[in-house]
């Protein structure tokens, strides 16, 4: 039951997606953008550490203007269209999925530009590609939960920047260094906490907006 | 005021070459040595070789000050090799004060000496010593920490204080989602306020005591990093409050994000911490503050204080609840 009404609520999510084809080329846009501009100001092959650290917050802000628009585009009248059809699980958990795929893309883009005008000096590709998983997982989760906190407090995207950083913090401390280690090839053993680390954040995260999310979505 | 106990500050010279005899200046800190006069005693003490060596003689200058000769013992040295010994003294009202490394002691001829023997030959003088503590209440003296480590009373409450009404607040917060009711909402904030303010104090404390003796008002360290993304996320909270006005929908969301922000802190403070190298005690391989608190005087103030400072953050957190109840009767009248 639970599984159904997910796949169709992120049915539609593909589908709005597809007929709002400015959304994402606004998107594709920033982060092409963003990582010229990184291009232009440093114009060679930049050291591992701001070579990384430039990359995760390239992502972060393409996550806050990717995400932040997952509730907040929705009008209270569809919200509660929505909440007569499914279950509050089934919506968190389809914005969850949908947003990780959406995150995955744009790190796939972005990652491609960034290689293309910056030079790859990633040693560990196979590593570096789980941490971008691993990070959109983590952004996808956080973001939506708090685009879901955001929504009801008055729509404000300053507010969703606010809410989510400092809960950011952990995941992307953990993310940077993990996928510094992949450009440095660095040994699996040496990643395998900040593997254990980004997972168990996403569970925990998961199982929070699982439990939680029932509670803002109801008697709106 | 209690005092803090007796200690070696400095000794002069720092280096000694085997069997040598060195005429070593003693300053301590806080200690009574005139008072003390012929009672006392001082000697090398070399830990590895499990060697002590007397002081010939000790003439004492003022309260502060002595100066003693010691024979350093011949003990087996390779050229360029090297063993640190320390320094200690030993009189009626002080105990035992030491400094520890305090002598370096080398070899500058190139033949190696044959290890003594038998460490007792020389250690007659620690055998009629009664008293090895400070006979007055004091404060453990720790170098680095001197003075500062009253400060244990004021930093370490605060966050244990800050912990219970934190948790007050989450409390509250599955409260208020499982029954509505806006009471336990009021408590919830105010909680979380009473819990940010006694966070500040913490981290205005813990800076002041980074200052003295990591020297910086604020370091990069784990511990402080995770206290501060902690208030941050409180701060957060309080502003996400602002923000909605009808008071339910302000409720229940503040509880939802108050749960979150919940499991943040346990990450930031709790675990993270545990994973991570700190420079705070008992932490990456730094001794646990009981090490220095050797005959439990400390304790006998922390624990009160623990317990006084929790209490005075209740006292706080009810005078608000109060006050914001009344503000609301009033507001509905």
């Amino acid at each position: 039951m639970l599984l159904k009404e997910v796949k169709s609520l992120i049915k539609k999510e593909v589908a709005l997606e597809i007929r709002q084809k400015y959304a994402f080329g606004g998107l594709l846009l920033y982060v092409i953008s963003t990582v010229f501009i990184c291009y232009l100001s440093f114009k060679r092959v930049i050291e591992p550490p701001v070579y990384v650290a430039l990359f995760w917050i390239i992502m972060l802000f393409a996550a806050i203007n990717a995400i932040a628009k997952s509730f907040l585009s929705e009008s209270r009248g569809l919200q509660l269209y929505f909440y007569s059809l499914a279950s509050p699980e089934a919506v968190i958990l389809s914005k969850i999925i949908y947003n990780l795929v959406l995150m995955l893309l744009l790190s796939l883009i972005n990652l491609f530009f960034y290689i293309l005008f910056l030079g790859n000096i990633i040693q560990d590709m196979p590593m570096f590609l789980l941490s971008l998983i691993l990070g959109s997982f983590g952004f996808s989760s956080v973001m939506s939960m708090v685009s879901a906190i955001a929504s009801k407090a008055n729509h404000n995207v300053t507010l969703m920047a606010i809410l989510s950083f400092p809960i950011l913090i952990p995941l992307i401390m953990t993310v940077i260094r993990f996928s510094k280690n992949a450009i440095d090839g660095l040994d699996f053993s040496v990643n395998y906490q900040y593997i254990v680390m980004l997972v168990g954040l996403n569970v925990i995260v998961i199982a929070l907006a699982y439990i939680l999310f029932p509670y803002l979505w109801r008697n709106e | 005021m209690v005092p803090l106990g007796s200690g070696i500050v400095a000794v002069n010279p720092k280096v000694a070459s085997v069997s040598d005899t060195i005429s070593v200046d003693i300053k301590g800190y806080n200690t009574h040595f005139q008072e003390a006069g012929s009672s006392i005693k001082a000697w090398l003490k070399i830990d590895t070789l499990k060697l002590i060596s007397c002081a010939t003689s000790v003439s004492v200058a003022n309260d502060q000050s002595i100066t003693a000769k010691f024979h350093v013992p011949s003990i087996k040295l390779s050229k360029n090799d090297y063993l640190f010994a320390d320094v200690v003294v030993n009189d009626s009202k002080d105990g035992n004060v030491m400094l520890d490394e305090a002598i370096r002691i080398t070899n500058k001829s190139d033949d190696t000496l044959a290890a003594m023997s038998s460490s007792a030959a020389s250690s007659n003088c620690i055998d009629d010593i009664k008293n090895t503590k400070a006979t007055y209440l004091h404060f453990p003296y720790r170098s680095i920490l001197y003075e500062s480590i009253r400060n244990l009373y004021f930093h370490v409450p605060m966050w244990f204080t800050m912990m219970l009404i934190i948790t007050i607040s989450l409390v509250y917060s599955i409260k208020y989602l499982r029954t509505f009711n806006l009471n336990d909402d009021i408590i919830a904030v105010e909680a979380s306020k009473v819990g940010i303010f006694f966070g500040v104090l913490g981290l205005i404390t813990g800076s002041i005591w980074a200052r003295f003796t990591w020297g910086a008002w604020w370091v990069n360290d784990v511990k402080v990093n995770g206290a501060a993304v902690t208030l941050l996320i409180y701060f957060a909270y309080l502003i996400l409050r602002n923000s909605i006005d009808d008071e339910q929908k302000r409720a229940r969301i503040a509880a939802v994000y108050s749960i979150i922000a919940f499991t943040m802190l346990v990450l930031f403070l709790i675990i993270f911490p545990r994973m991570n190298d700190s420079l705070h005690p008992g932490n990456g391989g730094n001794p646990g503050f009981n090490k220095y608190d050797l005959d439990s005087s400390m304790r006998m103030v922390f624990y009160p204080a623990v317990i006084g400072w929790c209490l005075l953050g209740m006292w706080i957190l009810n005078i608000r609840i109060r006050m914001n109840r009344i503000t609301k009767y009033f507001f509905e009248k």
